[in-house]
């Protein structure tokens, strides 16, 4: 016997036969996209969320800061930063689109899995919308002067 | 012939508070969640500020108010147990291969959590005038 | 040594006799070099012989033996009497599986799972046996040996709440073993296998809880592999997507 047929392999011939099969049958596109958006949103907030809220809203009520380094004008001068608008936009994206995944698995683990095309639309559908306002309003309004006055 | 009767049961509805892991497992899963809801905050801040100084120091001070204090740092709880599970998640499966061998988990927590640290003080001084 | 006496609580059940499972309970002496499965043994040698439970090496690599004693997941050969604590040993089934008598649970739907994942080396061409041996260093097999040390025992399956609600994920163990091969030099079947678990009801039902990997008796941190596989996966989908057939290989 030929030992380079299949004959003592018995995955080799129906390994690809039976892949394309399955993978007609049920293999995900969306997931892989929005773990990588997740992964990367965990990684955002893990490592930036918590200064950020220690900053922009617990340092005042704690007394380490006075208030006018959260009043309009601080906030104009770091808008002034064209690499804070870059960071507003990374928190804002990165947490909607980590937290959409989080809720949609946690209403899938309960229980929900029927309605998932309704949790696919309506939370990865609220992180990009909320995405795109931020695009808006940290980058495109100001420094492309681009208008949209449904969001003004 | 007897009858072939396995017995099933469903996962119970309190399985998460069987064991701390499972709790922190939770913990961390509403901390994800929160950060999207301090996410909106910090979206809708950013639209206050563009309808000018009034409008802004009106969701500041709402901000600032007592009983959304408290809530933001009840929040600001979850979010810390968020960022220091992911740290743990990142220690214990390392997807990027840095080094030849895998680590021993503890020490890229550590590692991660030194890194973390660094960066909040580089975004401290960065972005927001230090401390 | 002076002999003591522990209460074991064993879960029965009786298909066709008895509507659920309940505790029996059997006081017997121990000393300290005896685990939970010599217990066990002893009461079906010498006080009731309808006890039902797997269990074959008694030493930790069979992977027969796994339980739940005292609410924790253990293979019962590796876990001694005097380690437990507490009034009494309560000895449960794995959860998650069909009880099918007493201790014995149905576990069809793994080893389905686990033929699904190719558990084997895979090759497009294989290589003719006068060539000679595959060759690897102990690099290339120390990229997949912490995942080769899987006995099958399902404790990961147990300790696996996403697999206690959702009975069609493909499971911790499949899919370390899934990685064992992916991450084996010999192996060209990859991309296949990848295809394989890419489902909705394979890799991407994982949570990450990291359960799995608490209890598992051999150490093969299935968790760890599960987050690797999702990686390798979302790479391969990025490679399908952007990269044309004509360019690919």
């Amino acid at each position: 016997m030929d030992d380079t047929t299949s004959a003592w392999n018995p995955g080799l011939e129906n390994v690809r036969a039976d892949a394309e099969r399955r993978r007609a049958r049920g293999e995900v596109l969306l997931e892989p996209m929005v773990w990588g958006l997740f992964s990367l949103g965990g990684m955002v907030t893990a490592f930036l969320f918590p200064v950020v809220m220690l900053a922009m809203s617990l340092a005042v009520p704690l007394g380490l800061w006075p208030a006018d380094r959260i009043g309009f004008d601080a906030y104009a001068g770091r808008l002034a930063d064209p690499l804070f608008r870059i960071f507003l936009f990374a928190l804002i994206g990165g947490s909607l689109f980590h937290g959409a995944h989080r809720l949609r698995h946690m209403l899938l683990d309960a229980g929900l899995k029927r309605a998932d095309p309704l949790w696919i639309v309506i939370l990865y559908g609220i992180a990009a919308l909320g995405s795109l306002a931020a695009l808006y309003y940290a980058l495109l309004r100001d420094v492309f002067g681009i208008r949209l006055p449904f969001l003004d | 012939m007897p009858r072939f009767l396995p017995y099933t049961s469903k996962r119970p509805a309190g399985w998460w508070l069987r064991n701390p892991r499972y709790l922190l497992f939770q913990a961390r899963e509403v901390g994800g969640i929160l950060t999207a809801a301090y996410g909106l905050v910090l979206l809708y801040q950013l639209r206050q500020f563009h309808r000018g100084p009034s409008a802004f120091e009106w969701f500041q001070a709402m901000l600032q108010s007592p009983p959304v204090v408290l809530l933001t740092f009840v929040v600001f709880g979850f979010i810390m147990v968020h960022a220091l599970t992911w740290f743990q998640s990142l220690a214990r499966a390392q997807p990027v291969a840095l080094t030849k061998r895998p680590m021993p988990w503890r020490q890229a927590f550590a590692v991660t959590v030194v890194l973390w640290i660094l960066v909040s003080v580089v975004v401290l001084y960065l972005f927001f005038g230090g401390l | 040594m002076a002999e003591k006496d522990v209460v074991f609580r064993v879960k029965r059940y009786r298909p066709g006799h008895d509507a659920a499972p309940h505790y029996q309970e059997y006081r017997i002496p121990y000393t300290d070099d005896m685990v939970v499965l010599d217990g066990l043994n002893y009461i079906k040698d010498q006080i009731d012989p309808t006890l039902t439970f797997r269990w074959s090496c008694r030493m930790g690599i069979c992977g027969s033996c796994g339980a739940s004693v005292n609410g924790k997941l253990r293979l019962t050969c590796g876990i001694f009497i005097k380690e437990v604590r507490g009034r009494a040993v309560t000895v449960d089934p794995m959860p998650n599986f069909p009880i099918l008598k007493d201790l014995v649970v149905e576990f069809d739907d793994f080893l389905r799972k686990l033929q699904d994942v190719k558990p084997y080396i895979v090759r497009g061409e294989e290589k003719p046996l006068a060539e000679g041996e595959y060759l690897q260093t102990p690099e290339d097999v120390e990229a997949y040996r912490q995942q080769s040390m899987c006995i099958n025992c399902m404790l990961c399956y147990s300790a696996c709440p996403v697999f206690a609600a959702s009975d069609h994920f493909v499971g911790p163990a499949a899919s370390a073993l899934a990685y064992r091969y992916i991450r084996d030099s010999r192996d060209e079947g990859a991309d296949e296998r990848l295809g394989i678990l890419s489902t909705k009801t394979g890799i991407w039902e994982c949570t990450f809880v990291g359960e799995c990997s608490v209890v598992c008796p051999k150490d093969v941190d299935p968790a760890g592999a599960i987050q690797n596989l999702k990686v390798l996966a979302s790479i391969r989908q990025m490679r399908e997507l952007l990269v044309p057939k004509w360019a690919r290989r």
